[in-house]
């Protein structure tokens, strides 16, 4: 990135947005400039996606001023601000996946021939040249819906880009991306600053913001709260700027509790599961809370899956406090104190069209009861005493579900899951798309159910994380544990750890438990 | 009707300008006293006047390992006594029937049931044509696969009688409409308001008894006054539709009632309204209405064909064309009513059984 | 230790009684209890002097449409829990039968209900067993089991009809009234309340909508959705064979063509009344109210004097009004 101050691609001050009576942006800077990245960061809610849409076109603000190139600028409509040289990459994917390569990044636009039919060799070669600027390696010929994520995702910011923009605005571009693909992004855009190109990059990853953005704004219910060099705030400091609230890391324990005088809560030995697991020995501890770290298809999450009884056709034996037992429903796990936090929480997770007590309350309805009927009056109670336990942010228990941030449902559904006082709990990948505050939020309420007895399975991609929580690091790969870290023994879970133990020439699956 | 409802009725009316009716009045006098014609205009042969085949005929028949398929238009009492006629008289004869199938009043489904019925590559197929308009295209391969086809009730049209097909047996339809009509007369004492429940749609027998028997009230009945009329195209609606008929002519001595099943709701109707003088008329051998009818309800009596006879017919016409004997082609069976006093006769005569044993109890009870 | 939310969030105390008690019968449809009252204010002005607000005529609605009510409350369920049952009429027919054969048979009535209640249940749990353990959709089960029973219904008596004679049984299911009181309204409320209660009230009917609302989060949450579901077709086959029994009670007679109209009254009845047709959600009053509605019109258009075509096509034009409009409403 260049050094000292670069050119000003765009400035805006003092901007102010309402809708009907809702002020969504109040007074708003930001400037950024060419060929750095600008880091944009807020909750939802706080005005990025308006701000941005106002840099784009879409919206007219009600007071500020807006410059780009040191010129003031009014756009009234995307397209003004396409030709102002302002693009923008969404959130969701504008590919069509039918199309090639070449041909979605000209999309509109397709050179032609004589007789005005698309000229294809001219397609094909443009848009390789616009890809090996970028550093992106792909056929252009291949279909788009073929693609892996990532390079879709690359291919998306070429076709932004092809236009020649001098600023680029990106949405979440890491949302679906694998941490390799991440690094290939970062060269793109590194590429694209070396060009010249300004960009403003909205993330909810703060670890990825601090690492490439070179400057960084937080917005907190439409204002700027932070702004300035990245390398000057901490991260504390930044997610405080964004929530207005101090919101500590989980510190992990130094050492698991001492519950040998337990049984363990779960054991398995020899847990297989055709083409998924082979052969998996695993025990729990009260007290504990085990991680799972692997890449897709590392059998992660059916083991978490069998273990919550969504698996009838797992072999092995399991032992749940000490006593054999053969789980073939979710019911079954459940009847055996075993929860289950699933992965896709808008698909297996949250009931939409109800209210947050029916989600909240939706496996202990059973013990609510008062001669056979509901009891009205513990259920609330119920329901709220875990709003305020979980700082779930709601108006209340009849708030329809979908009306709620992705971390406060998910806050709903850990706390349906904990209603139960299982002796186990299952997460699977229990942080994906939630806000750093409702993250640690969560992780601290998983520490103490931990601390309180209870133990945990859970399984992360976001590494840090499951290391800084998790007592026991569990490495799987290919169906088979390759190897085991102890934070007692020191072993903190890395990225370079994990891909170590992944391409290992002797990874063998060790005795764990 | 005030000025809201007529709009509403106009405002459909156009809708509907498209639409096929049904006229339900008579729109040109019917001639009450003419005879019933075929569809060729050929006049009609009485049922009896069908020879018995002769014992080398009998012989001929049963040694010849003949089919026989029943393709009828709808199921229910009447169908099977039809069934049962024309079964009794196929063992008779040595003709074995190897389908028989029923199309729910859908003529796409008798289309269909007869293709397949040919597969089977029957020597007849007895018929009550659903649609006499698309039975012509339906039909026409199992005439030119040779079949002997005999109608009931329906004929074809176009199909040219004797050629085409043997012949068509059917209840005197015009003469049960007006036998309907002499049957209301005496169940209310020749005058008084009545309503009519008839069938709205397209039905070749139920359309010529709602239109005779309407017919035969205005001329023959001038006392009697039609204060209500009223359509119905799925049976389980004629309830609700004598209800609001009570509701709003309470004075009704009498409800005409399309057909036999139909009248099942219009009696609980009069049950629920307290009504229990009422009399209702209908068509066609039911337990049930006989049972109401023998308990003295407000069942006072129905006009019959005799399916059983009939279906004995078809398949003695059947055989005749077989052997190649020469038949009327247009038969009718005479018109038969029952009213409490003879109910016992009618099922001996028309399901060769006696009724069942509630029907004669309430008979042995006797009327209060 | 991680603090928790330190601004409360904004929840209104909670006070007891009043609040919770009428919480469980709010109506989710506004607007179908407007379209109601409008329906019948037009019949009302228009009708007034043909006889539609007579109490006779109310009498003959309330009886008229007491079967698809107790049916709808069944299908309520049956929605609710995210499957469907296309066979409720043809288990109407088989019911009236078995219950009119087995009073012919000089059986006592509670065993000749049993029986016809037996059947019905029977039903359900073959619609239920196919649908949950061979993972067929249960639009097809029921397409299935709809022709099946109906079948069995004509071959029960070869297609004749049973009269009914035992006039307890008459009167006690649906010919009789006690006072100005058809006892059809009086079942009508019964059912009313107790599917109401227990659809709204108890954690079965709770764990039904959840089951219908997402059966994947129900079933990871320890429900037993399979159960769950096997129940609500059960009860929809039950209401069916009650309806069943009172058509034999007030037409004094079974036939097997009973029920064979019911099925998309019902339909239209439920979703009209607000539940969903896709599950997770649903209304015992609004079924009712969806009922009547339909019931109201039925009568009001024969009262105009409208031709059978003229009625089908007002008819299917205002219930495509009231479901475009319950459906907009309930939508989130």
């Amino acid at each position: 990135m260049p050094s000292g101050e670069a050119r000003v691609i765009l400035r805006v001050a003092g901007i102010r947005k309402r809708f009907g009576g809702v002020t969504a942006l109040d007074g708003v800077d930001l400037v950024a400039r060419a060929g750095e990245v600008h880091g944009l960061v807020g909750a939802n809610g706080a005005g990025k996606s308006t701000l941005v849409k106002i840099v784009n076109g879409v919206y007219r603000p009600d007071e500020g001023e807006l410059e780009v190139d040191g010129r003031p600028a009014s756009f009234a409509s995307p397209r003004e601000a396409r030709e102002a040289g302002i693009a923008m990459v969404y959130q969701e994917f504008s590919l069509i996946p039918t199309l090639s390569v070449a041909q979605n990044i000209q999309l509109g636009r397709e050179p032609r021939n004589r007789i005005g039919l698309t000229d294809e060799t001219e397609l094909r070669r443009s848009a390789a040249r616009i890809l090996g600027d970028l550093g992106v390696a792909v056929d252009p010929d291949a279909p788009v819906g073929r693609l892996p994520v990532g390079v879709q995702q690359l291919v998306e910011i070429a076709k932004a880009t092809s236009v020649g923009p001098s600023l680029l605005v990106l949405d979440e571009p890491t949302a679906s991306l694998s941490q390799s693909e991440v690094e290939a992004l970062f060269a793109t855009i590194r590429r694209l600053c070396e060009r010249g190109v300004a960009i403003i990059y909205i993330s909810h990853h703060l670890a990825e913001v601090r690492k490439i953005c070179r400057r960084i704004t937080v917005l907190r219910d439409g204002r700027t709260t932070l702004s300035g060099e990245t390398a000057g705030f901490s991260l504390d400091a930044i997610i405080e700027a964004m929530t207005g609230r101090v919101v500590a890391e989980v510190a992990a324990r130094a050492a698991p509790p001492d519950a040998s005088d337990r049984p363990p809560v779960v054991e398995l030995r020899g847990w297989s599961l055709l083409n998924r697991l082979h052969g998996i020995d695993l025990s729990i501890r009260p007290g504990e809370i085990v991680g799972v770290a692997g890449l897709l298809g590392s059998g992660r999450t059916s083991l978490l899956r069998s273990i919550a009884g969504l698996e009838p056709a797992v072999r092995g034996e399991m032992r749940v406090a000490g006593r054999p037992v053969r789980i073939t429903s979710p019911a079954a796990a459940a009847s055996h104190g075993i929860a289950f936090v699933p992965e896709d929480r808008r698909r297996e997770g949250i009931i939409t069209g109800q209210s947050v007590q029916a989600n909240h309350l939706l496996s202990t309805w059973g013990t609510l009861t008062r001669r056979f009927l509901v009891d009205e009056r513990a259920a609330l109670l119920a329901t709220r005493s875990a709003v305020d336990r979980f700082g779930i942010r709601t108006s209340g228990p009849a708030q329809a579900m979908e009306q709620l941030s992705g971390g406060n449902q998910q806050k709903v559904v850990v706390a349906r899951a904990l209603a139960r006082s299982p002796s186990l709990l299952l997460l699977d990948d229990p942080t994906t798309g939630i806000d750093i505050a409702s993250r640690r939020e969560l992780l601290g309420h998983l520490r103490d159910y931990a601390d309180a007895g209870g133990a945990a399975l859970i399984v992360s991609s976001e590494l840090d994380e499951l290391g800084g929580i998790a007592g026991r690091v569990l490495i799987l790969s290919r169906g088979r544990v390759v190897r085991q870290l102890d934070r007692a023994a020191g072993e903190v879970l890395s990225e370079s750890l994990l891909h170590a133990a992944l391409h290992a020439p002797d990874a063998h699956p060790g005795h764990t438990g | 009707m005030n000025r809201l409802q007529g709009t509403a009725r106009v405002g459909l009316g156009a809708l509907l300008a498209l639409t096929v009716a049904v006229p339900t009045v008579a729109q040109e006098r019917i001639d009450l006293d003419a005879a019933t014609v075929g569809p060729s205009g050929e006049a009609s042969t009485p049922v009896d006047a069908i020879p018995a085949l002769t014992e080398e005929e009998l012989a001929e028949i049963s040694g010849g390992g003949h089919t026989a398929a029943l393709l009828w238009a709808g199921a229910g009492t009447w169908y099977n006594a039809l069934s049962a006629g024309a079964r009794d008289a196929f063992t008779e004869m040595g003709i074995e029937v190897v389908t028989e199938a029923e199309a729910n009043f859908d003529p796409a489904r008798q289309a269909t049931d007869i293709e397949t019925a040919l597969a089977l590559k029957p020597d007849i197929i007895l018929s009550l044509p659903v649609d006499p308009v698309a039975g012509a295209q339906a039909f026409r391969p199992a005439i030119d696969a040779g079949v002997k086809l005999v109608f009931v009730d329906n004929g074809v049209d176009g199909y040219v009688p004797g050629t085409d097909y043997v012949a068509i047996v059917t209840g005197d339809h015009f003469g049960m409409g007006k036998a309907a009509a002499d049957l209301m007369a005496d169940a209310i004492g020749g005058s008084g308001k009545i309503g009519v429940i008839y069938h709205d749609a397209v039905f070749y027998v139920t359309n010529n008894r709602d239109r005779y028997f309407q017919a035969a009230i205005e001329q023959r009945y001038p006392e009697i006054e039609i204060a209500a009329a009223q359509g119905f195209a799925e049976e389980s609606r004629t309830q609700e539709i004598a209800a609001a008929m009570l509701a709003q002519n309470p004075d009704l001595a009498g409800i005409y009632v399309a057909w036999s099943s139909a009248a099942q709701g219009v009696i609980a109707a009069l049950r629920e309204a307290g009504k229990p003088d009422v009399r209702v008329v209908a068509y066609d051998l039911d337990a049930t209405n006989d049972l109401d009818m023998a308990s003295c309800g407000n069942m006072a009596g129905v006009a019959l064909d005799r399916p059983y006879q009939e279906g004995r017919t078809m398949a003695l016409l059947a055989a005749h064309a077989l052997l190649g004997n020469e038949t009327p082609t247009f038969v009718t069976v005479p018109v038969q009513t029952e009213t409490r006093e003879n109910i016992e006769q009618v099922w001996t005569e028309n399901v060769n059984a006696a009724p069942p044993q509630e029907i004669l109890e309430a008979l042995a009870a006797g009327c209060a | 230790m991680p603090t928790g939310d330190g601004a409360a969030t904004p929840v209104a105390p909670v006070r007891p009684g009043a609040r919770w008690r009428f919480a469980s019968v709010r109506p989710d449809n506004l607007i179908v209890y407007i379209g109601f009252l409008a329906i019948l204010a037009f019949f009302a002005i228009t009708l007034g002097d043909r006889g539609f607000l007579t109490p006779e005529n109310f009498a003959n609605i309330a009886r008229q449409t007491a079967m698809v009510s107790i049916m709808a409350f069944g299908m309520t369920f049956v929605l609710s829990s995210g499957e469907i049952d296309l066979s409720i009429g043809s288990v109407v027919a088989l019911s009236a039968l078995v219950v009119a054969v087995l009073l012919r048979a000089d059986l006592p009535i509670v065993v000749a209900v049993a029986g016809s209640l037996a059947a019905g249940l029977l039903v359900g749990l073959a619609n239920g067993l196919l649908t949950t353990r061979l993972r067929i959709p249960s639009f097809l089960v029921t397409l299935g089991t709809m022709t099946i029973v109906v079948g069995a219904a004509r071959v029960l008596t070869d297609l004749e009809p049973v009269p009914v004679t035992d006039r307890t049984f008459a009167f006690l299911f649906g010919s009789g009234t006690i006072g100005p009181v058809p006892v059809l309204l009086i079942w009508t409320a019964a059912a009313l309340v107790i599917f109401h209660v227990l659809l709204r009230r108890t954690p079965f009917g709770r764990q039904v909508l959840a089951t219908g609302g997402n059966r994947a989060a129900a079933r990871y949450s320890g429900i037993r959705t399979d159960r769950i579901k096997i129940a609500a077709l059960m009860l929809g086959a039950a209401t069916a064979a009650l309806a069943g029994m009172l058509y034999a009670g007030r037409l004094q007679g079974a036939r097997y063509t009973l029920g064979e109209d019911d099925l998309m009254t019902v339909i239209a009845a439920t979703v009209i009344g607000g539940t969903s047709l896709f599950g997770g959600r649903g209304s015992i009053v609004g079924a009712l109210v969806g009922s009547l509605l339909v019931g109201m019109l039925n009568n009001g258009l024969l009262l105009m004097g409208l031709s059978v075509s003229e009625q089908l096509i007002a008819r299917g034009a205002i219930i495509i009004a009231a479901v475009a409009l319950s459906l907009r409403e309930g939508a989130p």
